[in-house]
């Protein structure tokens, strides 16, 4: 077992898990707290037709260009989803499941068509569907670090808009906020932090890692800043242990691991928050 | 029923408008129209509200009142129409201007405490990158204490009663300083505790100069609280001082029958005095809308 920890590549993928475990988290929550965990759901489903071209475009891996790729679908999705919504008789969740159907079906086809061309195999792209923590190589963790960070640092710049326009919109434009500035501010952050951990969690639960996290913290603190970063922690927390379990025991894909985790943390956090506040009431 | 007596109508159309033109307003809009798809929410609004007034919007629901305040505040565009806020654009005085939207419209699960809350209000003069610190978060305090809710400061804003809650967005409001406030249906679902202590504020800010344009639905309380009052049902049905509009046909008008003016008899050497009384209720014989649609004619 620690021979396993000193492992450099074991150690490559648990801090890459971290960094993608912890941005995901953090911005998960405004997600949760704007009533939009459907549309992560949307975009990390949607990111599948981004990877494939991406893919097909340059013939071989290339993670910038497949998580370029992915950004792009993931934001199409969800602006189509928003124009569907926008016509008479269609609901915001149904235009989210036609979006996230469709864009999902187009990423298999792409996926399916990739897999025939040659270095298809090496370029892991099977991994993209569930995830492959051990398919991480120490320059996709750099890549995952710089954009944790700079999501993070977006982040803290835009705080104070950020939490305006989540608590009170009308409030905030009329005090002279840039309300559709803002909200695609957050919605691309967060299609960022979705597409970050394609690789490592896959399209299909990629959006858990952003949802439950924020959904735990929720439960333990009445701050936003603290819920923030607790988010991060349980999100980076979940991400390395499923990771690493994931790397132990070779072919068990990551996501569910992953996924696994933190909604073993989303339980715990209800059942004991719940008897604490319990107490305090009765 | 032999105190009431008919409603006399008047011949001039917009009730009791403001002759004065040197007189400065807050709040001006000048033929404001607008339409949600098919439904007409706002028709050709020319609202004037003056300087230093302690005004109510009033009308029946679905009147628009609440579209109006966000026209004014810029939330909403208007069809057609114009805008004037304190002398000036929207965008220009927007910084003057306290607004206390109604409180159903946020989500009170968000994780924040009754200081924080109002501390938001000073986010916008902080500009982009200053964050709030102690100076700011004791003047969200000196608000919080204004509305009585200084104990209270550090509970969770989910955990506060619907007129604590209230009165933490009231103080919002109040720690920008503004020259003008405007509230949506400031005492809306509130206790009696926490309507005397909203009141209260605002009677005293607009001793100290400050107009207040608020929504108001209780039509018992009107007169109490409010001294100038504009009727909305998607057209402006009247304007001015309380009492003068009072005294028009602008609320029967407004509310189609719904509601009764009646005036009791004068007595001898003293000054009128008037009553609301909600139709159908009371001694009051209900009037139908059908007997009276002949003779009353909307303001075009």
């Amino acid at each position: 077992m620690s021979n396993f920890l000193l492992d450099p590549i074991v150690i490559t993928v648990a801090l890459g898990a971290a960094l993608l475990g912890m941005t995901a988290g953090a911005l998960g929550t405004f997600a949760v707290l704007r009533g939009e965990s459907l549309i992560g759901d949307t975009m990390s489903h949607a990111a599948l037709p981004g990877v494939g071209l991406g893919f097909l475009l340059t013939g071989e891996r290339s993670l910038p260009i497949m998580l370029a790729g992915a950004i792009v679908t993931g934001l199409a999705a969800a602006l189509f989803s928003l124009y569907l919504s926008s016509l008479p008789r269609i609901k915001r969740d149904a235009a989210m499941g036609v979006a996230l159907g469709l864009f999902f079906a187009l990423g298999v086809v792409a996926l399916s068509y990739a897999q025939k061309r040659p270095g298809a195999a090496a370029a892991g792209l099977e991994s993209f569907l569930f995830g492959q923590a051990a398919a991480t190589l120490r320059s996709d963790v750099w890549l995952l670090g710089g954009v944790a960070m700079l999501a993070l640092g977006v982040v803290s710049v835009f705080w104070k808009q950020a939490k305006l326009i989540t608590f009170d919109p009308d409030f905030a434009v009329a005090g002279g906020s840039d309300r559709r500035a803002t909200e695609a501010l957050i919605t691309g952050l967060l299609a960022v932090a979705i597409v970050i951990g394609l690789q490592m969690v896959g399209v299909v639960l990629m959006s858990a890692l952003v949802v439950a996290p924020a959904v735990a913290a929720r439960q333990w603190t009445g701050s936003l800043t603290a819920m923030f970063w607790l988010a991060g922690a349980i999100g980076a927390g979940s991400a390395v242990s499923g990771a690493l379990i994931s790397a132990q025991s070779s072919g068990l894909a990551t996501g569910p691991l992953v996924v696994l985790v933190a909604t073993a943390v989303v339980v715990v956090s209800l059942v004991t928050t719940r008897q604490r506040v319990g107490r305090v009431e009765g | 029923m032999a105190a009431t007596t008919p409603i006399t109508m008047r011949e001039d159309e917009p009730v009791a408008v403001n002759g004065d033109s040197a007189q400065s307003h807050v709040i001006e809009t000048h033929g404001v129209s607008l339409a949600y798809g098919n439904t007409t929410a706002l028709d050709d609004v020319s609202l004037r509200v003056p300087t230093g007034a302690m005004a109510a919007l009033v009308g029946p629901n679905g009147a628009g009142k609440s579209t109006l305040l966000k026209v004014v505040l810029g939330l909403l565009q208007p069809d057609e129409g114009e805008v004037r806020l304190l002398g000036g654009s929207i965008g220009g005085s927007r910084a003057r201007v306290g607004y206390v939207p109604q409180r159903s419209t946020v989500n009170w699960d968000f994780p924040a405490d009754a200081l924080d809350v109002v501390t938001m209000g000073l986010y916008h003069q902080l500009g982009l990158f200053r964050r709030p610190r102690k100076r700011e978060r004791d003047r969200a305090m000196a608000a919080l204490d204004q509305v009585g809710l200084a104990d209270l400061a550090h509970r969770p804003i989910g955990n506060l009663s619907g007129g604590q809650q209230q009165r933490v967005f009231l103080a919002r409001a109040l720690v920008q300083d503004p020259d003008l406030y405007v509230l949506d249906e400031p005492l809306a679902g509130v206790d009696a505790v926490s309507e005397a202590a909203i009141v209260a504020v605002l009677t005293r800010l607009n001793a100290g100069g400050k107009s207040i344009v608020a929504v108001h639905h209780d039509l018992n309380t009107l007169s109490d609280y409010f001294e100038w009052l504009a009727l909305l049902n998607v057209r402006l049905m009247g304007q001015g001082p309380l009492h003068e509009v009072l005294e028009s046909d602008a609320f029967e008008r407004a509310y189609g029958g719904a509601f009764l003016w009646r005036k009791r008899e004068p007595r001898p050497g003293s000054q009128e005095r008037d009553e609301l009384r909600h139709g159908g209720t009371q001694s009051v014989e209900p009037q139908l809308e059908g007997e009276r649609t002949d003779r009353v004619e909307l303001p075009s």
